[in-house]
């Protein structure tokens, strides 16, 4: 039996990340079902961290009953074209000599392993390797090292990235590519021209257990009114747009209303929007379960998103979702379930806003109907199935 | 016989233009800005003329010599070209991103000052967010179900107390969002394209002095190679002039990087302001 094997930046107990966090479930997810499973990654924390710091000691341990081996992190710019390939040792079909400048540098401004990438080369027979998310530098050339047993879990969305030669060669060159969802995969056969065998959608899962507690979370942080939130609040994920738009709607309805933010890396929040927003930091997994349950609408208003686990995990406890109408990947998630409403622009953003807010019937009716979604279709041993079978 | 103008009569033209230009905006601005407001405009007006550096300045002789030294000067400056204009391009791209960012820096406090005008009276008629329990302190301008009778729901229309809601109940209700979007009135959210823009500053703001010089073919490489070789000899001269021009462009950067984020914080307190005014 072949060993699968993950390949990612960053993985472990204390790792933020939406990839990161897949990464961790999947594998004790395919370990259930009788996979031999390895977690390769390197000694680093996540993207949130500095990129030199040694986070997780070197070598091998356990996580979750998964066998993690961690190779040293070679920070940014203190790597290029990897030893083996720039001394031609392997044959890849593109001469990677000459891919634009600003594509090699931007895989040389991420975090990497060389030594890492060296093991592929060495100890790749009876593997099959899962690389995940699609830019990193252990993901770009340990394709091209693992060759045929090279499999993508891009985590894929719209992104200047995206349109990288670099990536549109790698999409093509490896076995298959495991979306997350219908929509991305849509979007990476439109983008590569790649064929329905091509990509597969195996989905992702989310911990169905967790059950939040509504009112402590709201006595623990004393919340009044309505409560908004958004969970994994960062600037690419269109953060400062929400604020704005819930300020400005705020300033026009006036009224009792919370926008929670919670995540690592939250933005600068002006001292006379302080009853209005209430910035929470990283939360514990349980924590966030009470954050979602206390919610009476969580919105998310990021269009980089290739499945959006805090989507599912709001609807697990209930509660409704509005979404940004320009995201393919959540508009989708929304239409199916019918766990939520979605907008395009100030103006529908307040008018959602209106309508959710008052009507309660309406709120209970949408985060039922996404919780009965996310329980039939968000199982890990479904997805870890999925998977196996498109590796096999 | 020809009758294109000398350089020192394009300069004159110039001028001219740029005069017209100045008196036409201010007549423009007068009725509207206030005299602080129409100074800001002018400055930016005079930003506008003079933010594009060119390498390439008309030079004048009155005698003989003037002129052979002109000409000797002439194919210095075409001679390293190579190597000045890359560096003022640089620079322009850098000043172009601070004139746009001071602008809207502008049009900012124009809008802001509108919002603190009459909040009273500026205000949309919606209602303020409430829950369901709570009366709305003024109705709605169009409710959930006066959008579904107004809609085409067709047969299958149901009311949202019902368990659960159809996939055409839910495209009505979205409907209706997009209807109601339209009669919000608009906000522009000038921070937003703030926000963009302070991304270009810093990628323009250091000038590079020192970018790779490569060649494909022989003739290139050999190329490159004189022209490394003079960019390492002249760096006394260049180097100190740019390493200058990039502390004033970061001094630049932090200033307007702070202005951008004072206009958030006034912004905030106006927001706090016309909420409150609603609760009052």
């Amino acid at each position: 039996m072949n060993t699968i094997t993950i390949v990612i930046p960053w993985f472990g107990p204390d790792t933020a990340g939406g990839a990161e966090a897949q990464a961790r479930q999947l594998a004790v997810a395919m370990l259930a079902q009788g996979a031999v499973v390895e977690v390769w990654t390197t000694t680093g924390r996540d993207s949130f961290a500095p990129p030199d710091l040694v986070y997780y000691p070197l070598g091998i341990s356990q996580v979750d009953g998964v066998t993690v081996r961690r190779f040293p992190i070679t920070p940014p710019y203190a790597h290029g074209i990897p030893f083996h390939l720039a001394s031609r040792q392997y044959f890849a079909p593109v001469p990677w000599q000459l891919l634009p400048e600003h594509e090699i540098k931007l895989l040389s401004s991420l975090v990497s392993s060389v030594e890492l990438l060296e093991a592929i080369t060495t100890e790749r027979e009876g593997r099959r390797f899962i690389f995940m998310p699609y830019p990193f530098p252990t993901t770009y050339w340990g394709t091209i090292l693992a060759g045929d047993q090279a499999y993508l879990l891009p985590c894929l969305h719209d992104e200047p990235y995206a349109y990288y030669q670099s990536y549109h060669w790698m999409f093509n060159h490896v076995q298959r590519v495991l979306a997350n969802s219908p929509a991305e995969a849509a979007f990476a056969r439109r983008m590569y021209g790649l064929t329905e065998q091509h990509v597969v959608v195996c989905g992702e899962g989310i911990d169905l257990t967790p059950r939040g507690d509504r009112e402590a979370f709201r006595k623990r942080h004393n919340i009044q009114g309505p409560l908004l939130y958004f969970a994994g609040a960062r600037r690419q994920k269109n953060t400062d747009m929400l604020v704005r738009y819930l300020r400005e709607y705020w300033a026009r309805r006036g009224g009792a209303l919370t926008l929670m933010l919670t995540g690592r890396e939250l933005p600068e929040i002006p001292k006379a929007l302080s009853n209005l927003i209430l910035p929470l930091g990283f939360l514990s997994s349980a924590e966030r379960s009470d954050a979602y349950a206390a919610a009476d609408i969580f919105i998310n208003p990021s269009m980089i998103e290739s499945f959006s686990i805090v989507l599912m995990e709001s609807w697990l406890q209930g509660t409704p979702a509005l979404v940004n109408r320009d995201c393919d990947v959540t508009c989708e998630a929304v239409e199916q379930s019918g766990g939520g409403l979605a907008f395009s622009g100030f103006g529908e953003f307040a008018a959602a806003l209106d309508i959710l807010l008052a009507d309660a019937n309406l709120r209970q009716t949408l985060g039922s109907q996404g919780q009965a979604w996310v329980q039939a279709n968000c199982r890990w041993e479904d997805v870890a199935r999925r998977t196996i079978a498109a590796l096999a | 016989m020809s009758s294109e103008p000398t350089v020192q009569q394009l300069g004159v033209i110039l001028e001219q233009l740029r005069a017209t230009i100045r008196e036409r905006r201010f007549i423009q601005g007068t009725s509207e800005l206030s005299a602080v407001e129409q100074d800001v405009r002018r400055s930016l007006d005079e930003i506008e003329l003079h933010r594009v550096i060119s390498a390439h300045w008309p030079l004048k002789a009155r005698n003989p010599i003037e002129r052979l030294i002109n000409l000797l000067n002439k194919l210095v400056r075409r001679l390293l070209r190579w190597y000045i204009n890359p560096i003022v391009e640089q620079q322009n791209a850098y000043n172009d991103a601070v004139a746009r960012t001071l602008r809207l820096l502008a049009d900012a406090y124009t809008e802001l000052a509108e919002q603190t005008r009459d909040p009273r009276t500026s205000e949309p008629p919606h209602q303020e967010p409430r829950t369901e329990n709570q009366e709305p302190r003024t109705k709605p301008a169009l409710s959930v179900a006066e959008g579904n009778q107004e809609l085409p729901t067709g047969s299958q229309a149901h009311t949202f107390q019902h368990s659960n809601i159809p996939t055409l109940q839910r495209a009505v209700i979205q409907q209706l969002i997009e209807q109601r979007g339209q009669l919000e009135p608009p906000a522009r959210f000038v921070e937003l394209e703030l926000a963009a823009q302070e991304q270009r500053l810093d990628l323009h703001q250091r000038v590079n002095a020192h970018w790779p010089l490569v060649g494909a073919t022989l003739v290139d490489r050999a190329v490159a190679f004189a022209q490394t070789a003079i960019r390492r000899y002249l760096r006394w001269l260049i180097n100190p002039i740019v390493e200058q021009q990039n502390n004033a462009n970061a001094a630049m950067s932090s200033a307007l990087h702070d202005m951008v984020r004072l206009d958030a914080d006034r912004r905030a307190e106006v927001a706090l302001l016309r909420a409150t005014r609603h609760n009052e």
